[in-house]
């Protein structure tokens, strides 16, 4: 199999920019007649290729997933202060009054 | 012979003695009965001088309307007062009762105003003992504690200014946080399409390397 016929079969054209150029920079060192040995090195290339990408997009969501809990632990932590805050604040008050009465 | 003229002057003159003597009698009884009628009018001067003064320190209390500690003393002040008043309308015993009761009229004003005045202090007196007794102790207990709750409030709202910022200061961390969170997830959405794109070219191998091999 030839390479171009390789790539017509993959339809590697239909593929985003970024998965193109990558797929073809990686075929760019292999002859133009592909043996099964470059077909199965392409084969390898894909499967760790996804592995790789599969990773990555659960690490970037793990990482997405551990700052919006920050996000929210600091947005309940703060509301939780101003409860506290506003306790304190009302007990002044009923003091003032206690006083003034 | 006798000298009845001497006897006869002698008679004379006895008789004329003893018309002196009862013409002097009678003066003295009259004398007597004016020193009585003088006497008994003083009397009753003075005793409607008393009838009016006890009536006066009557109203006078009355109308003062004070304590009972006030109205002694104004009492004992009145009555030291009325003993010169007492000696005064004695010092006139023969004058009229008009000018008694004009004169008892002048003292009882000048006694009751002074009375007033002494009762108006005195009133004055208790309220200022009052005020620095009780309600200014009151009042400087309440002004330093609001003094007190003042400086309390000063170092809250210390306190909340300096929350605020650290408020202002997590809250943009929060919203830092949240939008890498989103840029994040859009990083790993595109690797997941990535994969998925893979996975299918890794399917196309597939086909190619087994035609049979249906997935």
């Amino acid at each position: 199999m030839t390479k171009i016929e390789l790539i017509q079969q993959l339809k590697i054209e239909s593929a985003p920019e970024e998965i193109k150029e990558e797929v073809m920079g990686f075929l760019a060192d292999m002859p133009d007649e592909l043996s099964s040995d470059h077909i199965q090195q392409v084969t390898d290339y894909l499967f760790t290729a996804q592995a790789n990408e599969a990773e990555l997009a659960l690490n970037y969501t793990d990482a997405a997933n551990a700052l919006e809990q920050y996000a929210d632990a600091v947005d309940r932590n703060l509301v939780d202060e101003d409860r506290q805050i506003g306790v304190v604040l009302h007990d002044n008050l009923e003091a003032a009054q206690n006083i003034v009465n | 012979m006798v000298d009845t003229s001497s006897e006869s002057q002698a008679e004379k003159y006895q008789q004329k003695k003893e018309e002196r003597r009862e013409r002097r009698n009678e003066n003295v009884t009259e004398r007597d009965a004016s020193r009585r009628i003088k006497q008994d009018n003083a009397k009753n001067h003075f005793q409607q001088t008393m009838l009016r003064f006890n009536e006066a320190i009557d109203r006078t209390v009355g109308v003062l309307a004070v304590t009972p500690d006030i109205a002694k003393g104004l009492l004992q002040d009145i009555a030291g007062k009325t003993e010169d008043a007492i000696y005064d309308i004695n010092a006139w015993g023969a004058r009229t009762n008009e000018q008694a009761a004009a004169k008892l009229d002048q003292f009882l004003g000048k006694i009751v105003g002074e009375a007033q005045s002494a009762g108006d202090k005195r009133k004055a007196d208790a309220v200022d003992r009052k005020v620095k007794n009780k309600i200014n102790p009151r009042r400087e207990r309440v002004q330093r504690e609001q003094v007190k709750l003042e400086e309390k409030i000063e170092k809250l709202r210390a306190q909340l200014e300096l929350k605020k910022s650290e408020e202002s200061s997590l809250a943009n961390q929060a919203d830092t946080a949240a939008t890498e969170a989103q840029a994040l997830r859009e990083v790993a959405k595109g690797h997941q399409t990535n994969s998925t794109w893979f996975v299918t070219m890794r399917h196309r191998i597939g086909n190619i390397i087994n035609p049979d091999h249906t997935t």
